[in-house]
């Protein structure tokens, strides 16, 4: 197997790196909030505890650093700061590069690993200089293995241990923090309250803790009151004991299934019994208070055994992204051949045959849909780096901006989530950048100084929508009509809507921009991201208002891999269109044409809709059957209609890519293997669209 | 006015009631005062009520206190209640301290017989 566990380790890394970055911004929305606070430092300490184990000296050596000052964060010794945020995101960024470096050949700049050790110790009270010493960096204890066990700890104060200021709830606390634990208290030695000593220690604890820390952590609890306690550690359960689980039986059912011994006297003869504790505290050979402690230990255990199943199966597994690949490659092979034997099974008249053809394309779609849904991942990860993003940029800029996201848990497929990073990155950093203005700019307009980004994902049919929306100054209409103009994108008479106006800052090589920022403004941001959404097969849209801000939404098909699409046919060739797109099929006779006056245009129940003849389109020789059939199609709320000579049907689409050579093919944007084994094209509807659009224009000004 | 303020309330069944306001704070600071209050209290009436409800602070001396007070109130054939112990600091300082039982008091078998059930 490829997968070390080095690479195991820097996986996980990674992915503890990313939820460190999160909660450290959310640390910084809310310094107090414990939770968060303890999400920060379990996330170092985990790096810190596995990297020493997999060697990972150096890591685990930074992290402890930061892991010392979030201790004493957690313990309310000292407050959270911005700087202190500043600083773990630096340190966050350094550890990744730490982690870059031990995979490729990149070197750590290690000056800074020293400034940064630097910066977090001047965060330690000043009375312990001598202790953070290099040489007690090194992680202690975590490396023993992050194992599950069960303890007993019976912890019994000194008489006088309040003198000296100890309160033992504190460490039953912080012990409490290691795991689960149950806590019984000993109050055997409490006497009357005539007799009571109010500043004597009576009472005593036994507790069982399941924890996955070990037995360094746990004395380290009480390593302050060493001498002013007794404390005693024995684990009871070493992990593997538990596997037995189910097969401990009781005497008592041995013997009845056996048939030795019949249920009913069983039964009365242990309702006839005392139980053992009653007994051994009769006898006064306990005391009741350790029956109690026994029998939490029982219960911790017990509880344990049932649990251990349970998390096995509830666990994941890591599979490397290339065999997932892999299977969809595999299921969409199977999809195609699956249609070619529906479609064989059609042309016989075999009952047994039909049979057996339904039955494996019932399996093989719930195999697709499966195989498709491993594939998918919450968007929210990509969401999370954009929080950062936003800070960063919006403070080197001056300017004061919140990212606000929603829908965080929309899945959609991995592939399509990381080529969806850039352009949303491009988009948000143009909002940013050109969108939300300055602090005192957005006062004088009379909006709040903090700018807000609203990102979210939504379902929305067999695609997701993605919003980006910021409340800053909006498009200026006018600078890009000018730009427009000059670009030759426009005439000078030219008045598009508001609508088809902002769509041209998408068009290549366009910006506004009156100087180049290092953030955006070079013109090859939003045509970028334009490509890259096409290439996503999603559409992009644009809205704005002055003064209010500007809307992007962006639509992208939930996976790349299969489509639900509508087969036509031209002649003897096959096309596809996606069927999310498709809202009717009609006919068109020689008639209607007639009617148009040459005009492409079709009338659907009292409304002109344009058509593009495809025939003529792809130069297809052939002549036109005599009634040939509109499929009316509507994107981003424009209907155009494509002239097919007939529709075939609905078609699961297993998309292959062209080669390079059919790379440019206008209006093709794939190509499918049908049943028969031909090759079916795949329609690029929006690129068709923008073709219909030129042609119509042409034809109302010609 | 001591922090620990003792009021009579009636009678039921015939038996004295009477009931402790046990304040703010019941740490080892307090618990030379809490145990004269609760000695005091024990004294007046059968059926002892401890409010607990405005305790804010609460350490292991002043747990004892009140456990102490009540095993006398066992021995002496009185009651001793606790109210207030749902609220405040109390469920998670009685979690911590290993006093959220199931099981009974330790110096007895009997549920009735323990102040934390």
């Amino acid at each position: 197997m490829r997968e070390r566990p080095n690479d195991a380790f820097r996986e996980e890394a990674y992915e503890l790196l990313a939820e460190l970055e999160t909660s450290l911004l959310e640390l910084e929305d809310n310094p107090r909030d414990k939770d968060v606070i303890g999400r920060v430092f379990r996330a170092m300490h985990t790096i810190k505890g596995s990297g020493a184990m997999f060697g990972f000296d150096e890591i685990s050596a930074f992290t402890h650093e930061i892991e010392t000052v979030f201790d004493l964060v957690r313990n309310d010794e000292i407050l959270v700061t911005k700087e202190m945020v500043d600083l773990c995101l630096l340190a966050r960024d350094q550890i990744k590069a730490m982690l870059d470096a031990a995979g490729g050949h990149l070197e750590v700049d290690r000056s800074r690993t020293a400034h940064l050790v630097g910066a977090f110790r001047a965060f330690l009270p000043q009375a312990a200089p001598a202790e953070a010493s290099p040489a007690a960096i090194p992680a202690p204890a975590a490396a023993e293995g992050a194992a599950t066990r069960t303890w007993r700890i019976r912890f019994r104060p000194a008489h006088d241990i309040f003198a000296n200021g100890t309160n033992p709830l504190a460490l039953l606390r912080e012990l409490c923090e290691l795991g689960e634990a149950r806590v019984v208290a000993q109050t055997d030695l409490i006497p009357p309250i005539d007799d009571l000593h109010p500043e004597v220690c009576y009472l005593y604890w036994d507790v069982i803790l399941t924890t996955t820390a070990d037995a360094n952590a746990i004395r380290d609890v009480f390593i302050f009151v060493e001498d002013d306690c007794e404390m005693t550690l024995a684990s009871i359960d070493d992990g593997g004991c538990l596997d037995d689980g189910d097969s401990r039986k009781l005497l008592g059912e041995i013997l009845v299934e056996r048939g030795d011994l019949s249920a009913a006297d069983l039964e009365r003869v242990l309702t006839e019994r005392k139980r053992l504790g009653e007994v051994l505290v009769e006898d006064g050979l306990v005391k009741p208070g350790q029956v109690a402690a026994a029998l939490a230990e029982q219960q911790a255990l017990e509880k344990q055994r049932q649990n251990r199943p349970a998390a096995d199966a509830a666990s994941s597994l890591r599979v490397p992204a290339e065999r997932l690949d892999k299977l969809v490659d595999l299921v969409g092979e199977l999809v195609t051949v699956q249609s070619r034997l529906s479609q064989t099974a059609a042309g016989r008249e075999d009952a047994v045959l039909t049979a057996v053809a339904e039955e494996v394309e019932r399996l093989v779609e719930e195999l697709r849909d499966l195989t498709l849904n491993i594939r998918m991942l919450p968007i929210g990860t990509t969401f999370s780096k954009f929080k950062r993003l936003v800070r960063d940029l919006s403070r080197e800029l001056g300017k004061d901006i919140e990212l606000e996201t929603a829908g965080a848990e929309t899945e959609l497929d991995k592939t399509v989530i990381e080529r969806l990073n850039d352009p949303l990155v491009h988009i948000i950093r143009n909002s940013i950048d050109h969108g939300i203005e300055m602090p005192e700019v957005r006062q004088v307009a009379g909006k709040p100084r903090q700018g807000t980004i609203h990102l979210s994902a939504i379902h929305s049919g067999d695609s997701v929508v993605i919003e980006i929306r910021d409340d800053g100054k909006g498009l200026d209409r006018d600078a890009i009509r000018r730009k427009a103009i000059e670009k030759g994108l426009l005439g000078e008479q030219d008045e598009p809507s508001d609508h088809d106006l902002f769509l041209l800052i998408f068009a290549a090589g366009f910006s506004t921009a009156q100087t180049v920022t290092s953030v955006s403004g070079r013109g090859v941001g939003m045509d970028v991201v334009r490509r890259a959404i096409d290439a996503l097969r999603g559409t992009i849209d644009i809205h704005s208002e002055k003064g209010r801000g500007t809307t992007i939404r962006v639509r992208i098909p939930l996976t790349l891999a299969i489509i639900e699409s509508l087969l036509v046919a031209i002649g003897k060739d096959r096309f596809v269109l996606p069927l999310s797109l498709v809202e009717e099929c009609i006919e068109l006779t020689e008639g209607d044409v007639a009617a148009a006056h040459g005009r492409n245009l079709v009338r659907v129940r009292d409304q002109l809709v344009p058509y593009l003849p495809l025939r003529r389109w792809f130069a297809m020789e052939g002549a036109r059957p005599p009634i040939e059939q509109v499929v009316i199609t509507s994107l981003g709320g424009q209907r155009v209609g494509f002239v097919v000579d007939h529709v075939i049907g609905e078609h699961q689409t297993v998309i292959k890519s062209l080669g390079r050579m059919y790379r440019d093919v206008q209006g093709i944007s794939g190509a499918t293997i049908l049943g028969d084994g031909s090759v079916a094209l795949i329609l690029d509807v929006p690129q068709l669209l923008q073709g219909a659009e030129a042609e119509e224009k042409v034809a109302t000004h010609g | 006015m001591s922090a620990f303020d003792y009021v009579e309330s009636g009678e039921v069944d015939g038996r004295r009631c009477g009931r402790l306001h046990l304040g703010s704070s019941l740490t080892v600071a307090e618990a030379a005062e809490l145990r004269l209050a609760l000695m005091a209290a024990l004294e007046d009436c059968a059926v002892l009520t401890l409010d607990a409800a405005e305790v804010g602070e609460v350490d292991v001396a002043g747990l004892q206190g009140l456990c102490a007070v009540h095993r006398t109130g066992v021995a002496r054939g009185r009651q001793v209640l606790v109210t207030g112990l749902d609220v405040g600091p109390w469920p998670e300082i009685l979690r911590l301290a290993g006093l959220r039982r199931h099981e009974a008091c330790p110096l007895s078998n009997d549920r009735k017989n323990c102040l934390w059930l």
